[in-house]
């Protein structure tokens, strides 16, 4: 029966795991108390057994009151501040010194911090399954590794993902200075490799392009969702929003414009977007390389995609040198190229477009997955060693590739989870989260920052540099040493300025970065071979639907598909979560008789998998767009998670439009996973979108007088009134703020079957609102809790749960809350969240039937938030726990708060600073001044509820000749 | 069960006293308890619904264990059956206490013979409807919260809340219902405790007679009681549906926030308690033989009312509509659009068709007289209105203002469970009574008989 699965004790048990069992809670409060103690010696070693209480205080430690550490995300290679309380890492803030982080994140690392707590990540050694020990596999491995080594290396293999350490990097080139036979391969599943070949084509040298939005005035990304990738993305959001602030009448905008695929937030950002197939983006394109001299003359076969053309280059001609044209991964190289050749000819290249070195080498020069397996099969491997990637998943043919991983005499899986791979390999070994590791990462423009450990490992990892110097036969293992001395030896070469080493490195480690690391752009200089002939370059038209792949923006390759608050995070645009889907254009969909949740057969290179479908307004028609990252074989909280790995149907890594697919409807159902199913704008009577003309024709604010109420006037003059505002000119609808929020406030996760159920628990929501047309726009727009001064929850209350505070907060008392729900079935914005199981119990905990021992999960929690128990209602509270820290700090030094003193998750994280909070009472603060803005509204302002948080309309810097068909046409609800 | 048979055996002249002797009165009626062997039909009758009490006894079991999650509500309609079950029940036991005490006052003799039944219903179906705000609370073991006692949290119930209307609504109306019903019936009792031959049945209704003895002195206390509550019930009758009505036009919500509400929750009350009447008195007069207490006037009567019920129903469904047009609220319009084109659009046309179409026959006397279409009209009647309740709170909570939060509902096997579980429940409790109380008033019968005494 259907019903039974609505019982707890039935979700519980789904979510029973055969997953080792982790350290007790005592154990890790015991090893996380020790490592506070040390960790704040930055430089020392990690921390021995011995657990002794203080008889010293750590200096800077006081119980209680969180710390900040730097250190910096392997994946994005973004530097980070990880709050700890007393020696539990908590959240991640963003390092504002980075250069790629500015004090910002992206949605995903926020839930970095999860992984750390897994009590299903893979712990300590396992041979074929079975528990065994480190020192069992250094016994069993050296012996090995010197036989290897006496062949100089002939047999050993090692394959990794892109290496992004410096230290790594060191330690597997000294490997193969000493053992030359030794084979080192790559696999990056999502590569930037047409990008890379695109650069080589154009400049004689593999690199990648890194536009300057803040710089550039007219910008054109081609299928490029460059706000969603992870090394550079928040960058570019920052440098992005940097130039659409609409501020005191003014707007020094830029112009932007996607061609694109899929609704990406990138595209649903810019002022106009063309929706084309990956063909049709091709032609685009090598059209706009014609007019401006590169190629032979093209043009579109449509009139829209014709007037579009005419006025991007119309603009980028009139903006030379202050123009940019970016291409994503998906497109070919030479297509690549065609842009490097149209940037060049602008003057746009090494002005508003940087071209840097990859990071990581080696993705050219390396061999990857084919050229092991051929070596596998070849017997020309005998070791193997998986250095964190999950080629079983993420490689084209998974039998293939079980059977290479076969073929070797003994394998070695390092990771995180027990993935595919780690199964199919003879050793497992966990690797060390990040947050338990010494490492060094090198971010997209250069600029390296470190990783340090603020825990003990909490599942007996081991760090990668640990296992690669036990091959390489290095005396160094510990890798706090390995990382000490490769920056130990890049300061002496360096010379001794900056002082001693030791202070040097102290500091490095304070500030999270090396100073003056980043690249040198290479010098723009054209190769001379022009482009083929133009019967090679213009790709021919196709039938049938092309299938275009992406990354997910949050899964990414796969790697945190264990991340239950990442599948649980709505997808920007669709909404979905748990799942990906088909996407398909309303015409496309018709055509195949497909509607949302309709499972479709997708059939290309002898692979099948079937999925649901979902009909996009805005999907460009002759396109199907589907993620890659999805379908991951993990154990652990998300094995409930529906998501089809689309890995397979891929010839080759380096594929990204698949043509021919047959796609077929299967005649299945299966509702789809979102938390959105309405996108209609929400209110007629207040448009959100305002052109820049009208902006700059707008006078000083008129606030309309709110509807009077029957409660009286409360008098909120004196003291703080705390305000927000969010300006949805800035917001690109990326999702960090709800993971941040999620982070720090303790919300649960639900699972897929509660989502189904329409009980997604996060406090704040990213709605997307489309325009009914056929080219709709997309907006977004945050919604937290409205803090209404005239709140309707709160009359509504029989046992005053929801009560106004001074300071005017709209504040939800837990332990009074018996649970009504009249409070959000009042509420106009739907933004309260009830507990209708004990969500934030812990489902793993009780499977293993130990409830006197709560399990690593909790640790996770902000202790300065409480955790909601069942029946209750709980929702936004402006950070609460931090206007209250801070409003505590002022207390003691006997001042007054100052204006962005406190920061709330949301707007910490925010890439694009879209989110202001403050004090309305203060006329000097940015939020007072911001609620003075023409363009500032309240949301259902006319219901009288007089929210505190408002909102700046969209700005939009349309075209003149595009406007029919852009944003000026919704105008008319304004 | 009733058929159309049954009622020509014993026709009556509308308009007339029922026409049987006074002893005769007392001993059909008493014999119903003191003397008549359980029934078979009653057996039977007793242990289907005892079976569904027990199912109402479970869903409420795993509902305490399991939490509101076993349900069908979500983020968006964070309201559903449970509620649907409150407004409805509370509905049904609005009619029972409206028979007696404004048909008393407005000297209506023939509620004579419907009266006891009609609120011995209204008690049992107020109970039951008081069970359902606590079911429905999130956290129930903390529904005392609601009762301004003295706590130690220092902090009475917030007296803005229509939910706290609600309570002190319930909590005096059935207090005020239970003290009518049984002052009604003292004199019943001691009529019971007077023909009882064994001494058990003496001691229970000697207890409950309160010492009768039928002197002049006891009628003139009795007669002034039961007046003084008439005239203060027939006012709570009419305030506790409009503070049902409260709960849900006091909020800010599209096609909740409506001043009609109150009053067309009473007539909408009225109405649906009027139908669950004839409903039970055709039974009871099947079952016990009380054709010639419970006449065909009766029911023509009742039909009148139901009949009256639906025209002004019908008003208030036209005038919602309208005022959604005339008000030139996108989102009032809005919601009307979607009552009757959006998801729910079978719940709108189904209790338009039960509510104000269907019972339009009643306007032929053939309709209102014959028992066998007027209980097919009521029990549509009594579906037409949960569906309205249903709608109510389903249209409004899956549509409101921000698109973003919309979303369906779906009712759960627990959501069902408890519903059919608590009409289980009504008909243990009502065939637990009419073995124990004389189902029809026999004081007030014969005095109806020997004509008015005053």
């Amino acid at each position: 029966m259907s019903a039974d699965k609505h019982t707890l004790v039935d979700r519980l048990s789904r979510a029973r795991q055969s997953g080792a069992k982790g350290p007790s809670r005592r154990t890790a409060l015991k090893l996380m108390g020790a490592t506070a103690a040390f960790s704040s010696l930055a430089g020392c070693v990690p921390p021995r057994e011995e657990i002794v209480p203080y008889v010293d205080m750590p200096e800077g430690m006081v119980p209680g009151t969180p710390l900040f550490y730097a250190s910096v995300s392997p994946t994005t290679g973004c530097g980070v501040l990880v709050e700890s309380h007393d020696g539990r890492p908590t959240k991640i803030e963003g390092n504002p010194d980075h250069p790629m982080s500015l004090g910002a994140t992206d949605a995903a690392s926020q839930a970095d911090v999860l992984d750390l707590y897994d009590p299903l990540r893979t712990e300590a050694v396992h041979r074929d399954g079975d528990l065994t020990s480190w020192g069992d596999f250094v016994a069993s491995f050296r012996t090995r590794v010197r036989a290897h080594r006496e062949q100089s290396g002939q047999g050993l293999a090692i394959l990794t993902g892109a290496v992004r350490s410096l230290t790594l990097a060191g330690q597997l080139d000294s490997l193969s200075e000493t053992m030359p036979e030794a084979a080192i391969y790559r696999h990056e599943p999502i590569s930037d490799a047409a990008t890379r070949a695109g650069a080589a084509r154009s400049f004689g040298e593999p690199a990648l392009p890194f536009p300057h939005l803040d710089r550039a005035e007219i910008v054109l990304f081609l299928d490029a969702n460059l706000f969603a990738e992870p090394t550079t993305g928040v960058r570019h959001a920052r440098d992005f929003a940097a130039r659409r602030r609409a501020r005191g009448g003014a707007g020094d905008f830029n112009r932007a414009y996607a061609v694109e695929s899929e609704t990406t937030t990138t595209g649903a950002s810019c002022d106009h977007r063309l929706a084309l197939p990956p063909s049709g983006i091709d032609r685009f394109a090598h059209a706009l390389a014609a007019r401006f001299g590169i190629g032979p003359e093209a043009g579109m076969d449509s009139d829209p995609a014709d007037r579009f053309l005419d006025q991007v280059a119309a603009d980028l001609d009139g903006h030379r040198g202050r123009g940019a044209v970016v291409a994503g991964r998906g497109l070919p190289a030479e297509i690549h190229d065609v842009v490097n050749r149209i940037n060049v000819a602008l003057g746009n290249a090494g002005t508003t477009i940087s071209y840097l070195p990859p990071v990581d080498p080696g993705l050219d020069t390396l061999p990857g997955l084919a050229q092991l397996q051929d070596d596998a099969f070849a017997g020309r491997i005998d070791s193997l060693v998986i250095l964190d990637c999950d080629p079983i998943y993420s490689a084209p043919d998974p039998e293939r590739m079980r059977a290479a991983l076969e073929a070797v005499d003994v394998t070695v899986h390092h990771g995180l989870y027990l993935d595919a791979t780690a199964k199919a390999c003879d050793w497992q070994i966990a690797a060390r989260h990040f947050l338990e590791d010494w490492s060094d990462v090198q971010a997209a423009d250069g600029t390296v920052a470190i990783c340090q450990p603020l825990t003990r490992p909490l599942k007996g990892g081991r760090s990668v540099h640990e296992l690669v110097a036990l091959m390489a036969g290095d005396a160094v293992t510990a890798p706090h040493d390995l990382v000490r001395r490769t920056w130990q030896n890049r300061f002496e070469q360096e010379g001794a300025d900056g002082g001693s080493f030791q202070e040097r490195w102290r500091k490095v480690l304070h500030d999270g970065l090396v100073p003056g690391t980043g690249f040198t752009p290479i010098a723009p200089e054209l190769a001379p071979a022009p482009p083929a002939s133009s019967d090679a370059s213009m790709p021919p038209k196709t039938d049938g639907l092309e299938i275009a792949l992406s990354p997910d923006p949050f899964l990414w390759d796969g790697r945190r598909a264990a991340n239950a608050w990442l599948q649980e995070l709505p997808r920007p645009v669709t909404r979905l979560v748990w799942q990906n889907a088909m996407f398909l254009s309303p015409h496309d969909g018709a055509a195949l008789d497909v509607s949302d949740g309709d499972m479709v057969r997708v059939k290309t290179n002898g692979a099948t998998i079937e999925l649901p479908a979902t009909v996009q307004p805005g999907q460009a028609v002759g396109a199907a767009s589907l993620h890659l990252g999805f379908g991951r074989e993990i154990a652990g909280q998300v094995q409930n998670a529906q998501g089809v790995s689309a890995f397979s149907l891929r010839p080759d890594t380096d594929t990204w439009r698949l043509t021919g697919a047959k796609i077929s409807k299967t005649g299945d159902h299966r509702p789809l996973l979102r938390t959105q199913h309405d996108f209609d704008t929400p209110d007629a009577r207040t448009s959100e979108i305002v052109s820049l003309a009208d902006y700059r024709a707008l006078g000083p604010k008129e606030r309309e007088e709110p509807p009077e109420s029957l409660y009286p006037e409360r008098l909120d003059d004196e003291g703080y009134a705390w305000a927000m505002v969010i300006d949805q000119s800035a917001c690109i609808g990326c999702g960090a703020c709800v993971a941040a929020c999620q982070a720090e406030n303790n919300v649960p996760v639900v699972g897929p079957e509660e989502i189904a159920r329409n009980r997604d628990m996060h406090w704040l929501r990213v709605d997307v609102h489309q325009t009914p047309d056929e080219t709709p726009e997309t907006r977004f727009q945050p919604v937290p809790c409205m803090q209404c001064e005239k709140a309707p929850c709160e009359p509504v209350c029989p046992v005053e749960a929801s009560v106004h505070d001074h300071e005017g907060l709209n504040d939800q008392v837990y332990n009074r809350c018996i649970g009504t729900r009249f409070c959000q079935s009042n509420c106009p914005y739907k933004v309260r969240r009830f507990n209708f199981f004990d969500y934030a119990g812990d489902p793993i905990q009780e499977a293993e039937q130990t409830p006197t021992e709560p399990s690593l999960l909790q640790a996770l929690k902000n202790p300065d938030v409480t955790v909601r128990g069942r029946g209750v209602m709980e929702k936004c509270t402006y950070c609460v726990q931090r206007i209250s820290a801070a409003r505590r700090d002022a207390k003691v030094d006997g001042r007054a708060l100052a204006d962005g003193e406190i920061k709330t998750a949301c707007q910490a994280v925010c890439p694009t600073q879209a989110i202001t909070f403050g004090d309305k009472n203060d006329p000097g603060s940015a939020v007072s001044q911001l609620r003075e803005e023409p363009h500032e509204y309240a949301l259902f302002g006319h219901l009288g509820t007089r929210p505190r948080t408002t909102y700046l309309k969209r700005v939009v810097n349309a075209a003149p000749d595009l406007a029919s068909d852009g944003h000026d046409g919704s105008e008319e609800s304004g | 069960m009733t058929t159309a048979a049954d009622s020509s055996l014993h026709a009556a002249e509308p308009g007339s006293a029922p026409v049987v002797a006074d002893r005769g009165l007392s001993r059909d009626v008493s014999d119903v308890v003191l003397e008549r062997p359980t029934s078979r039909a009653w057996l039977i009758w007793a242990l289907a619904s005892l079976a569904l009490t027990m199912v109402f006894a479970y869903a409420i079991l795993h509902l305490f264990i399991a939490g509101v999650g076993i349900w069908g509500v979500n983020t968006s309609v964070v309201w559903g059956l449970a509620l649907t079950n409150y407004v409805w029940w509370i509905g049904i036991g609005n009619a029972g206490t409206l028979i007696s005490s404004m048909l008393y006052l407005t000297r209506q003799d023939w509620r004579s013979s419907i009266n006891r039944f009609a609120e011995a219903m209204t008690l049992f179906a107020a109970l039951i409807a008081g069970l359902f705000p606590i079911l429905h609370l999130g956290r129930p073991w903390l529904f005392a919260w609601l009762v301004p006692y003295p706590t130690t949290m220092g902090l009475p119930p917030n007296f803005n809340s229509p939910l706290v209307w609600d309570f002190f609504a319930i909590a005096v109306y059935l207090i005020v219902s239970l003290t009518f019903w049984y002052i009604g019936a003292v004199p019943d009792f001691a009529t019971l405790r007077d023909r009882a031959r064994l001494r058990r049945q003496q001691v229970f209704y000697g207890i409950l007679a309160l010492g009768w003895r039928g002197s002049a002195g006891h009628w003139r206390r009795y007669e002034r009681a039961y007046i003084l509550i008439a005239a203060l019930a027939t006012p709570l009758v009419v305030s506790v549906h409009s503070v049902v009505g409260l709960d849900f036009a006091a909020s800010v919500a599209p096609g909740w926030n409506e001043p009609i509400y109150p009053p067309y929750f009473v007539v909408g009350a009225m109405y649906s308690g009027f139908a669950m009447v004839v409903v039970l008195a055709a039974i009871i007069r099947s079952a016990f033989n009380l054709h010639a207490y419970i006449t065909e006037r009766h029911f023509d009567l009742m039909g009148k009312m139901m009949l009256f019920g639906a025209l002004v129903l019908g008003y208030s469904y036209a005038m919602e509509s309208f005022i959604g047009w005339y008000s030139a609220e996108d989102m009032h319009l809005s919601i009307v659009v979607y009552k009757a084109t959006g998801d729910y659009w079978w719940v709108f046309w189904s209790l338009i068709a039960c509510n104000v179409v269907i019972p339009q026959a009643l306007w032929f006397p053939a309709a209102r007289r014959r028992i066998l279409p007027l209980v097919v009209i009521a029990i549509l009647i009594n579906i037409g209105m949960w569906l309205e309740r249903y709608g109510i709170i389903v249209f409004t909570l899956s549509h409101g203002h921000m698109p973003s939060g919309r979303a369906d509902y779906m009712p759960t096997v627990w959501d069902w469970a408890l519903t059919i579980g608590s009409l289980g429940f009504f008909l243990l409790l009502f065939l637990v009574l009419v073995r124990l109380v004389p189902i029809v008033s026999m004081h007030e019968m014969r005095k109806l008989l020997r004509g008015r005494v005053q």
